[in-house]
């Protein structure tokens, strides 16, 4: 099976973040990137059936500048036989034009399976899967913990609200977006790493893309509640948060 | 029409995410009249004739073989074949996994605009602008169609629920969609592991992230939640994922939803996931190292604190107190 595996590089967001005053996008000020945890999750799924079948081609694609090279990188040292970079001058955003890139990539050599995060760390919107399904008029199943292909079918079982588990049967070629769950995403390997330091990625130029939304702008979020942030040193919050909570009938009687 | 509201039914009646979803459609289309509900599948006619009643809204019930139970590829195509030759400017749906799944193909084959988790929206100066999560929360992302037609999810929570209108009846019309042979056959559903009965039983919550660093985190979550009565421990799905926690005490969309009197988040970031599983707690305090963290956006009192410094030292502050 011929195996696409959509994976994202993203400022790694646990570390302080700040606006790129050139692309409007969030940076980490340390200049700290990683792979999307959720692309990561879909890879380990990719390569796990891999392990299954060695005759699985695994092919990691990217759409972003240069500067995303690392995460093909990366994924060539978790495992990934081949690594595609569809070049782009700045971190793409729109969606539709991402996926539109990605599906006209896709369609020279419609590939079995695709899978992908279900949703993306920085955007956040679990997009691309199922718009690049639509474009390449395919079905698509998103929330997926498992799968498990034979013949020309993908079974998978997929999380929804409240935990509830579906289990679907997809026909191939399909599109899947890809949950984070308890397996995790492998550590390179010496010998991948050192194949993946040599191997020559392929690149795609796009073309400027046309969008369907306007630039975007960040802001602040939206505040839910009053947050009052305890001040001093530790063992003093410690004291007066006891003492908050206890004023407020919350810690047991004793 | 102008709007078009996508929900899942059952037994005649719409969520109240899908409500939510209605409430921004008539925000955007201005007039109930401008606005429509699509109901699809099992059930479909029943749910449209209670919401036109209810809420005078015109409803459209949208029937065909391969309905139910839903799948994206079946409704996305239904909705497109009815709505596709003349589409209203918007199509708004609750953020749920069906329907994440379905706004996005249809905004693909229309060539159309996408926004998921709307929280907000205000009318820009040429025409409505979106504010939705980005960066794991960090911040809100305003994000404003060039194109039509809009589709938008709409995020659990955030906009107040269309409601009910008396005597003002609206019109229930009747559509077939002509559906191919689909590819994506569901085979079954299953229920969690184990219900999180506990957690929604629990009065105080002491919940855990990924910022536990290791199931030696979870033995501080536990010796907290001993100082609080009918506690439990609880986690989000970072924690669940790396085994240091059941997946039965995971909060959020995919997990429980809960709400106890007392909620202490340490080590979470505050994920919309996540939040949306705890917001109706009476009184949150979140321990986290970043004081960006968006969990302090939803909690009362916030302590910026290694978890593994500070539950000790609480642990020590309350004995200290008899
Ligand atoms: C479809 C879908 C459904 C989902 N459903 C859910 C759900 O039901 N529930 C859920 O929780 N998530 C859910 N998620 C995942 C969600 O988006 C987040 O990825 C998840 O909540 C993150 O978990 P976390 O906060 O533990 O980890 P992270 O986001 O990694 O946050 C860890 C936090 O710990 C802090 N920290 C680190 N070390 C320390 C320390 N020593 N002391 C104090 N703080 C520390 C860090 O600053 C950081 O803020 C879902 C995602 C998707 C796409």
């Amino acid at each position: 099976m011929n195996i696409r595996v959509c994976v994202k590089q993203v400022p790694d967001m646990e570390g302080a973040l700040g606006i790129n005053p050139e692309t409007g996008l969030a940076a980490n000020l340390a200049g700290q990137e990683r792979m999307d945890r959720a692309s990561a999750h879909a890879l380990e799924e990719a390569l796990i059936l891999k392990d299954q079948d060695r005759g699985h081609t695994i092919t990691a694609l990217t759409l972003g500048p240069p500067s995303h090279e690392p995460v093909l990188r990366r994924a060539l040292a978790m495992g990934a036989d081949r690594a595609v970079h569809l070049l782009t001058e700045d971190a793409p955003r729109d969606h539709l034009a991402m996926a539109r890139a990605l599906a006209s990539a896709l369609q020279a050599q419609t590939p079995d399976l695709v899978l992908c995060g279900a949703m993306s760390e920085d955007l956040m919107a679990g997009a691309t899967g199922p718009m690049l399904a639509a474009l390449l008029d395919v079905p698509f199943a998103s929330g997926v913990v498992e799968l498990r292909a034979s013949g020309d079918t993908v079974e998978v079982v997929r999380e929804v609200e409240g935990g509830a588990r579906e289990t679907l049967l997809l026909q191939l070629p399909a599109v899947l977006g890809i949950q984070s769950q308890a397996r995790q995403p492998r550590y390179p390997t010496l010998t991948h790493m050192l194949r993946a330091g040599r191997q020559t990625i392929g690149t795609v130029s796009i073309p400027a893309l046309e969008t369907a939304g306007l630039p975007p702008r960040l802001k602040e979020p939206l505040q839910g509640r009053a947050v009052r942030f305890l001040t001093g040193a530790p063992e003093e919050k410690a004291r007066d948060l006891f003492a908050i909570l206890q004023g407020k009938g919350l810690v047991c009687a004793r | 029409m102008r709007a078009l509201i996508l929900a899942e039914h059952a037994e005649g009646t719409v969520s109240k995410a899908g409500l939510e979803a209605a409430g921004l459609a008539l925000a955007l289309a201005g007039t109930r009249g401008d606005c429509a509900f699509a109901l699809l599948g099992k059930g479909a006619h029943e749910a449209a004739r209670e919401l036109a009643v209810t809420y005078g809204v015109p409803a459209v019930a949208v029937l065909g073989k391969g309905l139910f139970p839903p799948t994206s590829w079946a409704w996305a195509r239904a909705v497109w074949d009815v709505f596709g030759h003349a589409p209203p400017e918007f199509f708004a749906a609750p953020q749920t996994t069906l329907m994440s799944e379905i706004l996005p193909m249809l905004a693909a084959r229309a060539g159309g605009f996408y926004a998921s988790g709307v929280e907000d929206w205000h009318a820009g100066q040429d025409g409505p602008v979106f504010l939705r999560a980005a960066y794991s929360g960090k911040y809100a992302m305003e994000t404003a169609p060039r194109v039509r037609p809009v589709f938008l999810t709409v995020l659990p929570g955030a906009f107040a629920p269309l409601a009910p209108v008396e005597g003002a009846e609206a019109r229930v019309t009747e559509a077939r969609a002509e559906l191919p042979p689909s590819p994506v056959e569901h085979a079954g559903w299953s229920r969690p592991l184990e219900s999180g009965l506990s957690l929604a039983l629990a009065d105080s919550l002491v919940a855990g992230g990924r910022g536990l660093g290791g199931p030696e985190g979870v033995d501080l979550l536990r010796q907290a939640a001993a100082l609080f009565p009918r506690s439990a421990v609880a986690g989000s799905r970072g924690a669940c994922d790396a085994g240091w926690l059941p997946a039965s005490s995971q909060v959020g969309v995919t997990g429980a939803t809960v709400s106890p009197k007392l909620y202490m988040a340490c080590g979470i970031s505050g994920a919309f996931q996540h939040v949306a599983g705890m917001r109706g707690a009476g009184f949150v305090v979140a321990v986290n190292l970043d004081p960006k963290a968006p969990v302090f956006l939803h909690a009362d009192v916030g302590i910026v604190e290694d978890l593994k410094v500070f539950l000790p030292l609480l642990l020590k502050a309350a004995g200290e107190n008899p």
